[in-house]
């Protein structure tokens, strides 16, 4: 299994959690509550999964709020992420080299 | 039943074909493949009584061999063939009587005179065969009429033609006319037996043929009488409710004749009516009432069908669901820096570690408790089948069935435990995420800490795309499949080749155009080509944040709600094809096919008013009269109103029904060609002769007589 980096991006007016998913990375607001913002995301994990399962690994060295819920959070979406990927496969719809 | 009259056996004379010989083993193969039921073996000043014993016994199962010979006669300084043939039953005299004659006489020398002929076998109880006019060398009038002063019977003297179309000319100018083989070569018999004379009454014996030869009626009442028939009384007439008649329906053909208007159609219908009224199924049919077009509905107004007929998927359950979903929810990070930012002072929340736990996947082990669950239903109802079943002893050996049930409990066992550790599995999850949110909202409640989210989200909002795609890729590939073709015989066009109707089949997958094809369904096509394109759509934005509006877009399509299944998007094309190729066939053909298709269609009863409405010769010869003598032979009753000489002189009907108008009085007038009268049923009136009241009154008549040869039995 693919292991994907995540990290989290700290600006003064917002936090993002930074995934490292396709060719660009997809930045998540931490700070806003944005669900469309999660929505693209999910999107872009959705169609990365059909290659392949992966998890993210939190690479953050700061010790602060936003690890925890970045922690939380990457914890509790990995698990999701396994669920959905055994369901892609069972229904075939897993991108076949 | 065909009849050869003209058989040689072996090669006598010096000009005979080699072919000509035949031993017995091959004699009785040919004959087994023919129809021929009745045979005589006349060969050229010769016969062998031991070979026509073989013969005769060979193939007694199935034809009759009648002792004969073909004579050299030598008559008025000319020379001729004259085909003598025995009775039977005196063979043996025969033989003596052959023998006497060619004693030390060579057969190609050998000549005889036409008193010796008859004065030699006359007594034997024969029939006189001349060959005539075309058929060399043959015996001229003179010779003829020296010999019918000569014979005992002159209505045994038949005179032989060359083939059908001759024989027929001789019996319409009163000749008693015959045709045979002649066989030159064995290998062709088979072929040449095809155009033999056709007996249409079942002649069983050599006394019986002589019989019909005099038209002894008597004798034709007793073979027309071995075909069962049913005598019917009805008022047919609207014209005249009290006019009774009484008609003998034969198990063969019967032809009703007579001028227009009196009454014939009226006696189809009542005979409808008698036997519907018998619990039968019948209706006359009219040639003209209908098109070929409206027949075969070709504008495919009833037509109906239903994708499952094809053996694929009417996803209506798919269609609904994509009509109807909805976007799940997903859970923002800031509702985890809520949770997070509160600082946790309550000693005993901080305790609860419970709240931690990630909550697990709920729907993935429902879908494994309910697959294990479906399997072991499916054992059980196999299990109680096998236990309950009376019959399957009678088939399996009865230890199979002792192993298949222990083998079956052991698999029932086995499932069980799986289903339920699978269930305490399932249980397990659903009472522990029950727990982390009743934990996590009462912590919440107490603590004023907001709860903390359980999920990201990501797995119901996947989870739901996931299925539209499933949804929308199973409609597309379904749509996207060609369809057969639906092919119906609907005919024969004779030599143009065989009509079928065809309905063209496709779906509308959104990018199909074409003028010709209709709904199969009430539904409009715009609809359809929308629906098909929008589901094409929403299957390419499955990652896509639009996804949700491309369905708004499915469910705005104006009659969106006539599309429920994929039978909802199907397209038909109905015409007909000859040879492959689209075809449109004419009001004459048009009769021709349904006429055909009323006679292929296997009834007991078939009531039919003026077949040859808007039909050729050619199709009523070469098509429509086999068809109606095969119903004959299979003893179906056939009934037929008809002007048209071909149908009623051609297929030499049991019975002919003829109807006059004389006087502003009804007459009907029933015979048959093998008696050749017509004799008032009520005896009202003279009887008439078949044969001139045919010719007068058919269309075609004199025709029909001429080249009726083929069919002997007038």
């Amino acid at each position: 299994m693919e292991t994907k980096k995540a990290t989290i991006k700290r600006e003064e007016s917002h936090t993002y959690l930074v995934l490292d998913v396709g060719d660009n990375p997809i930045q998540i607001t931490l700070t806003d509550d944005n669900p469309n913002n999660v929505k693209s995301a999910f999107n872009l994990i959705l169609k990365e999964l059909k290659k392949g399962l992966f998890e993210f690994a939190l690479e953050d060295e700061n010790l602060d709020l936003y690890n925890n819920i970045c922690v939380e959070y990457l914890n509790q979406l990995n698990s999701e992420i396994k669920s959905i990927h055994a369901e892609l496969e069972e229904y075939e719809l897993t991108d076949k080299e | 039943m065909k009849i050869d009259i003209h058989v040689h056996t072996r090669k006598v004379k010096s000009g005979d074909a080699p072919t000509r010989n035949i031993e017995k083993d091959r004699f009785v193969e040919i004959l087994n493949d023919t129809e021929v039921n009745i045979l005589a073996i006349t060969n050229h000043n010769h016969f062998d009584i031991k070979q026509y014993g073989e013969f005769r016994d060979g193939v007694e199962s199935h034809c009759q061999i009648w002792p004969g010979i073909e004579l050299d006669v030598f008559e008025n300084e000319k020379r001729s063939h004259l085909i003598v043939i025995c009775n039977p039953k005196n063979y043996q005299d025969f033989d003596k009587a052959v023998s006497e004659i060619l004693y030390k006489k060579n057969p190609d020398t050998f000549t005889i005179s036409l008193k010796e002929t008859v004065e030699k076998f006359d007594k034997l109880d024969c029939i006189y065969i001349a060959h005539y006019f075309v058929k060399k060398p043959n015996l001229g009038d003179k010779e003829i009429e020296t010999l019918i002063e000569l014979v005992s019977n002159p209505k045994r003297i038949l005179k032989e033609a060359t083939n059908s179309i001759s024989a027929g000319i001789y019996i319409s100018h009163g000749h008693n006319s015959i045709y045979g083989s002649d066989v030159q070569n064995w290998d062709d018999y088979l072929v040449q037996s095809q155009d033999l004379p056709e007996l249409r009454l079942p002649v069983e014996s050599f006394e019986q043929f002589c019989l019909l030869l005099e038209k002894d009626e008597a004798t034709i009442s007793t073979i027309l009488d071995k075909k069962s028939k049913e005598s019917i009384e009805l008022f047919p007439f609207k014209s005249d409710p009290f006019e009774k008649i009484e008609l003998d329906i034969y198990s063969d053909i019967n032809v009703l004749f007579g001028s227009k208007g009196t009454g014939k159609t009226d006696i189809l219908e009542s005979l409808s009516k008698y036997y519907n009224s018998k619990g039968h199924k019948t209706s006359v049919y009219k040639s003209n009432d209908n098109h070929l077009n409206v027949v075969f509905d070709i504008k495919g107004n009833s037509f109906s069908c239903n994708v499952s007929d094809f053996e694929l998927e009417e996803c209506v359950e798919d269609i609904k669901f994509i009509k109807e979903v909805t976007e799940e929810k997903v859970t923002t990070l800031n509702k985890y820096e809520l949770h997070f930012s509160f600082q946790e002072t309550n000693k005993i929340s901080q305790k609860l570690k419970i709240k931690n736990i990630t909550q697990e996947d709920e729907a993935q082990s429902e879908r494994i408790l309910e697959e294990i669950s479906e399997i072991l239903d499916s054992f059980k109802n196999f299990h109680e089948y096998t236990n309950e079943n009376p019959n399957i002893p009678k088939y399996v050996d009865p230890e199979l069935i002792t192993e298949l049930g222990v083998l079956l409990e052991k698999i029932l066992i086995q499932l069980k435990d799986g289903t339920e550790q699978n269930l305490i599995e399932n249980k397990s999850i659903i009472l522990l995420n029950g727990i982390i949110t009743c934990f996590n909202n009462e912590i919440a409640k107490k603590t004023n800490q907001p709860p903390k989210p359980t999920k990201t989200g990501f797995l119901e909002y996947s989870r739901n795309r996931i299925k539209i795609e499933k949804a929308s890729k199973k409609i597309i590939k379904i749509i996207n499949q060609p369809l057969n073709a639906i092919e119906e015989y609907a005919g024969s066009l004779g030599e143009k080749g065989e009509l079928i109707c065809k309905t063209n089949l496709i779906f509308q997958n959104g990018s199909f155009s074409n003028g010709d094809y209709s709904p199969v369904r009430n539904v409009f096509k715009t609809p359809q080509k929308e629906f098909a394109n929008v589901i094409d759509s929403i299957s390419k934005h499955i990652h896509s944040n639009e996804l949700f509006s491309k369905i708004t877009e499915l469910n705005d399509i104006e009659n969106i709600g006539t599309i429920g299944s994929l039978s909802d998007l199907l397209l038909k094309y109905k015409h007909f094809t000859l040879n492959g190729r689209i075809y449109n066939p004419s009001n004459g053909e048009s009769s021709m096919i349904l006429l055909h298709k009323e006679l292929a269609d296997d009834k007991d009863i078939y009531l039919i008013d003026e077949p040859e409405k808007s039909l050729g010769n050619d199709y009523i010869n070469d098509v429509i009269v086999p068809l109606i003598k095969e119903k004959a032979l299979l003893a179906k009753k056939v009934i037929i109103a008809t002007h048209d000489a071909n149908i009623a002189v051609r297929t030499l009907p049991y019975n002919s029904i003829y109807r006059l108008q004389e006087e502003g009085k009804g007459y009907t007038l029933t015979g048959n060609p093998f008696t050749n009268s017509l004799n008032c049923i009520y005896s009202s009136r003279p009887s008439l002769d078949w044969k001139e009241i045919s010719m007068k009154t058919l269309e075609g008549g004199k025709e029909a007589f001429g080249e009726r040869g083929k069919i002997y039995g007038n």
